[in-house]
């Protein structure tokens, strides 16, 4: 680590302290996803990625995902419900107009109002009650429960002009008419499916990106965009393969960009169904009660499984074991939950208590599309567990298909992996993925496993409701220690690292989130 | 059509046939591969299709590398841990299944609904013309996708979905050719003849459409085999814990650039070595079948 | 011929009636774009609401008929995913799609023609083997391969060409197109040379197998005797007497090099429809779906009349009210 950043800091400091402003001004990032350029339709990670380079937002999250003030320079709690928040002076839009606190309001009631928005992003608005501007430069919020969590939630709400948007639809975006934001690059072309140039905007009202202009080619394929970049077409490849890390490291001119990121893969195991739809007895016929429902089956299957190797054979060593469903290292991670450390023989001897030696029939399902190496790593998986008798099948899918039958509760172990860079905390993925089921309340959203305990539910409430983030993290913890320790209702993997190829000459830093940012390149000629 | 000597039209065939060296050894390595492909999963090192068999820690070894048990990987082994000598071996077996199958179902439907097209003409002609363009206007990867989402995955779906892209194709091939066959005098003759309908179309009308017929349907199974992987490349497809030839490329497709050539390479020869050889068969086959071609 | 092809016409709009039907079924059965595209964050009733407001919560048939509804009105619907009308969304890249289209066709015919010819005069000779032979190991290798082992080839290893994307793009009637640039064309040549292997291989063997036999035809003795020149006959009389089969494969690889343009485009990272028909069916883009759909069967609906028409040319004997 010490040697890349000697080998990429020096030739930095080198040309920074010479010549300056002799700075290639282009950076062409290969990427597989294509935007959408309206920041208030299809609430996707790559999406708030993209927005971040053209809109700003009251406050943001940096590339550790902490938040840090953006057109917001300073708020408050005035009651537990009302927040008021102080807006920047002198911050001018792409179009040259000012931006004050009608702006602000406009962009938040759009978020919920956007016509035909199959993924909104109305999840970072809908607790609040209303929102005012008290003044032109400041903006009162009130929710309608007490919300903790509402600082790291309006990160999610990109400011538009009010003046440019009104009355504007997704396609006047796309087109760029009034894609007019206050972010450090302005939208310059996109070209659907090819292209997305961006260009400095030279008014922005904080320090100024390096490259003068970011190109995006859209590449869905990930060794074309390992092509394009030893080809010397691109400079930074997004969405790169593990498998490929080796060689460019290897070659002489390239570096690979990489850190932990906050997306910890999980196995939902289903607790609900006694006649679980994948589970049969040896033959392949169902049984009458599932296996998963012992918690020694469940704990049998964890041992079963060498994160270890998964990490080092499938993942490239790019990744680290989990114990637990945050990485480890972040807020609300559960120091007391051990290490778990494949152990073959313990997992036969669970087998055996539960009255399963002999094994049974499973089928691990994952998508094919969606994570790093997800297939690879279900394959994995099922080697491991044909390891310790139960008789294991893998079916992968697209994720448009996945994801639909994971929600309603069809598979009997599955794959999800869950980006924690949102609140910070696991209080997302165990409130969403795990809490009951509970429609009228918004809870368990995503509980594909079907996993119900009353003294969780209690943990995550209060965790939820406490603004005091050292309580809130006693909170989680517990909840945590629940989940895994006592009821082993999920099965965690590994934590994945954001990859990036990067062309000797261009500095990058990745994200804790996995989102790209130009911003945060730099270079070195 | 007729035998000048007493030879039987089989013998003839074989002696035909044999003129041509570079047919005689297609032949020969087409019949080792069939074989492979056959006998060969009872000798192999592993079932590479057993999840139990294989291990990660075994994952993307070079050629010639040693197994945790003792063996040799001789050809390396792929991002699971399967030795690729078995699993080429296992593969070759699928992706022939699948090939033949499909491809010879596909040409026998759509020659069989072409001709009769062709022949009673008219309305029903028109009507069979148009499901025909039907079944042109879908690419071959959607009927796939919704077999895999309805149907879920395997050997089978695939076949199903390889089928039913495919058919129209020839339907249409053949109509086109049967058309002009049609119009020529010996099927006035056999009209005039009064000779049944089905005896028209089966037994003067398909013989004459046969070189292009045999033509397209040997390299459909070729076609099919690629176009399987292609469909494995698009992520749909067979089950990835029993992967064919066309899966094992696709695999080691996203290795290519990395050094690791083994792992599509070895099953790219495989791949290549069967369809050539059996479009090198076939090839010979339509001339020596060929009415036209015939001393 | 204007009755035929109105006749032809309420034809096809017909099959698209019922494929229209088809991919409606298909895709209800699959799943719903909401489960793939929706933040986890969002709470189980926000993604109801989401379902509903596309409609998507109504049966099928009412789903169906609403879509009728707005086709009659000349509307093919909204893309869920990009949140434009769909059929415009497949209309802006369709010229790149249908550029590379042509160039992978033109390059098999240009070449494949002359190939099939001398193969099938010489088809004893080391020439004609060697062509045969060769074209028999381009339909033995998947496109995606072949495509990756150029780029490792021309651009990595070489440096001649750009590896992936379109080039420079100038207006053409209204329409962009990239093959009157030189950026164009340096963009241009792998992905068309990569498309065009697969149909260059048919229309080598399928000229060759023509020549084949039609050679020992009286015809031909007929102009041999005759004197002319071997240019003369291979020229007027052989092309004329094989190019039925061959427009009749020429026509049907359009749809196929279509479908097939999906591995490419999705290789060279080429902007076509292709690429967006990929990306609809993994997101369960409906509209788009349905769009590209419509408009591929159009466009090979048209090849279609166009190869009816030129057989009728070709032979008089193929009278076009019988097709």
């Amino acid at each position: 680590m010490l040697n890349r950043l000697l080998k990429h800091a020096l030739p930095l400091w080198l040309a920074l302290a010479g010549a300056g402003g002799a700075a290639a001004s282009e950076l062409v990032v290969a990427t597989p996803n294509d935007p959408s350029v309206d920041p208030h339709y299809l609430y996707v990670s790559t999406n708030t990625a993209y927005a971040r380079h053209v809109f700003g937002k009251l406050l943001d999250r940096d590339e550790n995902a902490q938040i840090k003030p953006d057109l917001a320079v300073s708020w408050e709690n005035l009651d537990e419900l009302t927040w008021e928040f102080k807006l920047r002076e002198g911050v001018k839009f792409h179009d040259g107009s000012d931006f004050d606190a009608e702006d602000v309001v406009f962009s938040f009631n759009r978020v919920p109002n956007v016509p035909n928005n199959p993924a909104s992003y109305e999840s970072n608005t809908n607790m609040i009650d209303t929102i005012e501007a008290k003044d032109p430069m400041t903006v009162v919020i009130k929710t309608k429960d007490p919300y903790p969590l509402l600082l790291r939630r309006i990160s999610g709400v990109s400011i538009v002009s009010s003046e440019v948007v009104e009355g504007g639809t997704t396609a006047d975006f796309t087109s760029g008419k009034i894609a007019i934001g206050t972010g450090p690059y302005k939208f310059s072309e996109y070209v659907p499916g090819d292209r997305y140039v961006l260009k400095r905007f030279e008014d922005y009202w904080g320090e100024k990106p390096h490259f003068k202009k970011v190109t995006f080619r859209i590449m869905p394929d990930s060794a074309s965009r390992m092509a394009a970049l030893l080809g010397g077409d691109v400079d930074i490849v997004e969405g790169f393969s593990p498998s490929s890390v080796e060689t460019l490291e290897e070659r002489d001119g390239f570096y690979v960009a990489q850190r932990a990121s906050a997306r910890t893969l999980w196995l939902y195991v289903d607790m609900q169904n006694d006649n679980s739809p994948f589970v049969t007895d040896l033959d392949g016929n169902a049984m009458e009660k599932s296996p998963l429902k012992d918690a020694r089956v469940r704990e049998a299957i964890s041992l079963a499984i060498d994160r270890d190797a998964i990490v080092s054979r499938v993942m490239g060593g790019l990744a680290e074991p989990a114990n637990q469903l945050v990485p480890a290292g972040w807020f609300s991670n559960n120091p007391e939950i051990p290490a778990v450390s494949a152990d073959v023989e313990r997992a036969k001897e669970l087998m055996a208590e539960g009255g399963y030696a002999d094994g049974f029939g499973l089928t691990v399902h994952a998508p094919n599309d969606r994570y790093v190496n997800d297939a690879k790593i279900a394959q994995a998986v099922a080697q491991m567990l044909a390891r310790i008798g139960i008789k294991t099948k893998v079916e992968t899918m697209p994720k448009s298909v996945y994801f639909g039958r994971l929600n309603n509760q069809e598979f009997s172990l599955s794959m999800i992996g869950w980006d924690n860079s949102l609140t910070g905390s696991s209080l997302m993925s165990l409130s969403a993925a795990f809490h009951t089921r509970d429609k009228e309340s918004g809870y368990g959203g995503w509980n594909a496993g079907g996993y119900s305990n009353a003294s969780f539910d209690e943990a995550i409430k209060a965790a939820e409701k406490e603004f005091d983030p050292a309580i809130q993290e006693q909170h989680l913890n517990e909840a945590m220690r629940i989940l895994i320790q006592e009821d082993k209702a999920a099965i965690p993997l590994h934590s994945q690292f954001a990859i990036l190829g990067v062309r000797e000459g261009v500095v990058y830093e990745p994200r804790v989130d996995e989102h790209f940012s130009a911003m945060l390149a730099t270079g070195s000629e | 059509m007729s035998v000048p000597s007493a030879q039987s039209p089989f013998k003839r065939f074989i002696s035909d046939y044999s003129e041509r060296k570079t047919a005689v050894v297609a032949f020969l390595v087409l019949a080792l591969v069939v074989l492979t492909a056959f006998i060969g999963p009872f000798v192999t090192m592993q079932d590479p299709y057993d999840l139990a068999q294989i291990s990660i820690l075994d994952s993307s070894m070079p050629p010639g590398s040693e197994s945790l048990e003792g063996g040799t990987f001789w050809l390396g082994t792929d991002d699971q841990g399967r030795d690729l000598v078995s699993a080429i071996v296992y593969g070759l077996r699928i992706s022939i299944i699948v090939g033949v199958v499909s491809g010879v179902l596909a040409v026998i439907l759509g020659a069989s609904i072409g001709i009769i097209s062709a022949y009673v003409g008219g309305r029903i002609d028109n009507l069979i013309m148009r499901v025909v363009d039907l079944f042109l206007g879908f690419p071959s990867f959607l009927i796939a996708l919704i077999c895999l989402a309805v149907l879920g995955r395997g050997a089978d779906k695939v076949v199903l979905a390889l089928v039913l892209s495919q058919w129209a194709n020839f339907a249409r091939i053949i109509r086109g050719v049967a058309i002009v066959e049609r119009e020529k005098e010996y099927m006035d003759a056999a009209r005039g003849l009064a000779l049944p309908k089905a005896r028209i179309v089966f037994g003067h009308l398909l013989p004459n459409c046969l070189a292009p017929l045999i033509v397209v349907a040997t390299m459909n199974v070729a076609f099919s085999i690629t176009l399987e992987a292609s469909l494995s490349f698009l992520g749909v497809g067979l089950p990835i814990t029993e992967p064919s030839l066309g899966l094992l490329i696709a695999n080691g497709y996203e290795y290519i650039l990395t050094g690791k050539y083994w792992l599509s390479f070895y099953p790219g020869v495989a791949l290549l070595i069967t369809v050539a050889s059996i479009n090198l068969v076939a090839d010979r086959m339509r001339d020596v079948l060929n009415p036209r071609m015939q001393k | 011929m204007t009755l035929f092809l109105i006749r032809r016409l309420l034809q096809s709009l017909m099959v698209l009636l019922v494929m229209s039907f088809v991919v409606f079924a298909g895709v209800f059965a699959i799943g719903n774009p909401i489960d793939s595209l929706i933040s986890p964050e969002a709470t189980e009733r926000e993604r109801e609401e989401a379902i509903s407001d596309l409609g998507l919560d109504r049966p099928l048939y009412a789903q169906y008929f609403v879509f009728l509804k707005n086709v009659s009105k000349g509307e093919l619907g909204t893309s869920f995913v990009h949140n434009r009308p769909a059929i415009q969304l497949i209309l802006e890249r369709l010229p790149a799609t249908l550029e590379l289209t042509v160039a992978a066709l033109l390059f098999a015919i240009v070449l494949g023609i002359p190939l099939g010819v001398l193969a099938g005069l010489n088809p004893e000779s080391l020439v004609g083997r060697g062509i045969l032979s060769v074209s028999i190991l381009f339909f033995s290798l998947p496109t995606f391969w072949v495509g990756l082992m150029m780029i490792l080839l021309f651009s990595i290893t070489l440096g001649w060409l750009p590896t992936t994307g379109r080039g420079e793009t100038v207006e053409l009637l209204g329409i962009q197109v990239s093959f009157l640039t030189l950026d164009g064309l340096r963009h241009l040549a792998m992905p068309a040379i990569n498309l065009g292997f697969y149909p260059l291989a048919l229309i080598t063997r399928l000229t060759a197998s023509g020549t084949q036999e039609n050679v020992p035809l009286e015809y031909m003795k007929f102009a041999k005797a005759k004197g002319l020149r071997t240019r003369r006959i291979v020229s007027v009389h052989l092309l004329k007497n094989i190019l039925i089969p061959i427009v009749t494969v020429i026509g049907l690889q359009f749809s196929v090099i279509l479908a097939f343009a999906v591995v490419t485009e999705s290789i060279f990272a080429w902007p076509g429809m292709g690429r967006l028909i990929i990306d609809s069916i993994n997101l369960l883009d409906r509209p788009v779906i349905v769009a590209y759909l419509l408009v591929t069967v159009v466009v090979f609906l048209i090849a279609n009349v166009l190869v009816d028409i030129v057989y009728s040319i070709l032979d008089p004997r193929v009278r076009l009210g019988r097709m």
